[in-house]
């Protein structure tokens, strides 16, 4: 260990070199701005301060390096508490560290792939939700109140272009709004709501009961009959498709092309001109185009 | 319960009817249709004893495994109706009036295949004792659909696909002229009872000393 004289020239040393580092710095500053606007002063002024400052740098210098002379050469490694770790290597063999920071980061790295997964999908759903409060502060009351009365304009509006296709709009117990299509003798539907956007559809054939023997709504229960289930799996897509912009425009869009199973049984495939294939008819209605497809003909 | 279809197969000269009815099944087994069982469908025939309103009276009782707590009665030209199965115990007490007619009794009995939403049976038919086949007859139900005109075209396309001429009953095309006319429990049971008269006929006819024409619709097999 260093002897208290030599501690204390170091200080000394640590000050003197501290304040001219300061002096230099204000010298340097006063000749990088010669004219201070807040001050009137002429060029003698100017050049007189900086000469004081170069004399006090050059005095500061002088009296450094007479202080330099007195101080010895440090051998070794100077301990300064837990600074002595600091020029260590750290094996990764001896601490865990690496491994655990590794994992960690890892981790945190999925975490933020499934938040922002999730934000994504809660965006998609939570957007009709977000619409009614971000518009005008009436629309939103209106809205909110008589969502169950907008849904009866909507199925009255689709109603008029379909005449022959019986649509009502009815609540269930555990509060969803449900649309219940009944196309003639050939099927039914229905499709619960949450506000526009669509939570479950289901498609069944016009001698299956959509309700159970309580007289409840049976959402959950498939068709008995292949056809109507792969209409339903349809429905499904289209309602998919339809959530990420889910509005009552594009709730009547899917009424409308709901409607066009009407002629499930008597439509023949636009590509292969016939009925059937593996035994099923042609179940696939596009969205856009309404085009009658098989399956296996759309690829 | 969809719209059904009962048409009679035409046999193959100088082949036995269980060759035909190998042949179909082996077809229907291709197309990927799943043995469901066994159906049998039968007719009993009672005549009246006593003449009404000075005519003797028919009435033919139809029995479905299909249906099998039931029994499907018709009047020869009148009404029909649909009673529990003890209507036959009523018929039996009631022979002093209604006495079955010996050797009569139909029966059109074979395998039962599902494919699909469809449900097809294939059924060799056999009059009273006699085991031979007189007839086949294929009956292909469109269950999800309750309407003829709209089932027409799939049952016409499965028909094609097995090889089969749509030779329809004339129930079944007075059913395809009305326009939304949706099926019934007892439609199934007139055109079997339909083909199954179509059958007596023929074999009658056949009967008859030769020069006399037969049926069209039936060819009389052998086993």
């Amino acid at each position: 260990m260093a002897d208290p004289a030599q501690n204390e020239f170091i200080q000394q040393a640590i000050k003197l070199t501290q304040s001219l580092r300061y002096s230099l710095s204000k010298t340097l500053e006063r000749v990088a701005h010669p004219a201070d606007e807040s001050k009137e002063e002429n060029e003698g002024d100017y050049i007189n301060s900086v000469k004081e400052g170069l004399i006090s740098i050059s005095q500061e210098i002088e009296d450094l390096e007479k202080l330099a002379t007195k101080l010895k050469p440090i051998n070794g490694v100077y301990a300064l508490g837990s600074t002595l770790a600091f020029g260590l290597d750290s094996s990764q063999e001896k601490n865990k560290h690496y491994q655990e920071l590794n994992k960690s980061y890892r981790y945190l790295q999925k975490v933020n792939i499934h938040s922002n997964t999730s934000w994504q999908h809660l965006q998609q759903n939570m957007g009709q939700h977000r619409r009614n409060y971000v518009p005008k502060k009436k629309k939103v009351h209106q809205l909110a109140t008589n969502r169950h009365e907008n849904l009866s304009v909507i199925v009255a509006t689709v109603q008029r272009n379909l005449p022959h296709t019986a649509l009502s709009a009815t609540k269930t117990a555990d509060n969803f709004n449900v649309i219940q299509m009944t196309q003639g003798k050939v099927f039914k539907a229905a499709i619960a709501l949450r506000g526009t956007n669509i939570e479950w559809i289901v498609v069944k054939a016009s001698n299956e009961k959509l309700h159970n023997e309580n007289g409840e709504l049976d959402m959950w229960g498939q068709s008995k009959y292949e056809v109507f289930r792969k209409i339903t799996e349809q429905a499904e897509i289209a309602a998919n498709m339809m959530s990420a912009n889910a509005n009552e425009i594009a709730l009547q869009h899917l009424l409308k092309w709901l409607h066009g199973y009407h002629n499930i049984f008597t439509a023949k495939c636009s590509k292969c001109s016939k009925h059937l294939k593996q035994m099923l008819p042609p179940v696939i209605r596009e969205f856009r185009s309404n085009d009658i497809f098989h399956e296996q003909c759309r690829a | 319960m969809g719209v059904n279809c009962v048409i009679s197969v035409p046999m193959e000269e100088n082949k036995s009817g269980q060759y035909v009815i190998t042949k179909l099944q082996k077809k229907i087994e291709n197309l990927g249709a799943k043995k469901a069982g066994h159906f049998s469908v039968d007719c009993e025939t009672y005549q009246s004893q006593i003449p009404i309103e000075g005519q003797v009276k028919v009435i033919n009782n139809v029995h479905d495994t299909e249906y099998p707590a039931s029994t499907f009665s018709f009047v020869e030209n009148g009404p029909h109706l649909v009673a529990d199965n003890t209507l036959d115990m009523l018929f039996a007490k009631m022979d002093s009036f209604y006495a079955p007619k010996k050797n009569f009794k139909i029966e059109a009995k074979g395998v039962r295949y599902e494919l699909n939403d469809f449900l097809i049976k294939v059924g060799s038919v056999i009059i009273g004792q006699n085991t031979s086949v007189k007839g086949i007859l294929l009956q292909i139900d469109y269950t999800p659909c309750i309407l003829y005109n709209d089932s027409w075209g799939i049952i016409t396309e499965l028909l094609h696909i097995l090889g089969i001429n749509p030779n329809i009953t004339n129930f079944f095309k007075s059913r395809l002229e009305k326009k939304e006319s949706s099926v019934d429990y007892t439609d199934c049971a007139q055109q079997y009872l339909e083909l199954f008269n179509s059958v007596r006929k023929s074999m009658t006819v056949n009967q008859q000393p030769p020069g006399m024409s037969s049926s069209p619709v039936m060819i009389q097999g052998r086993m």
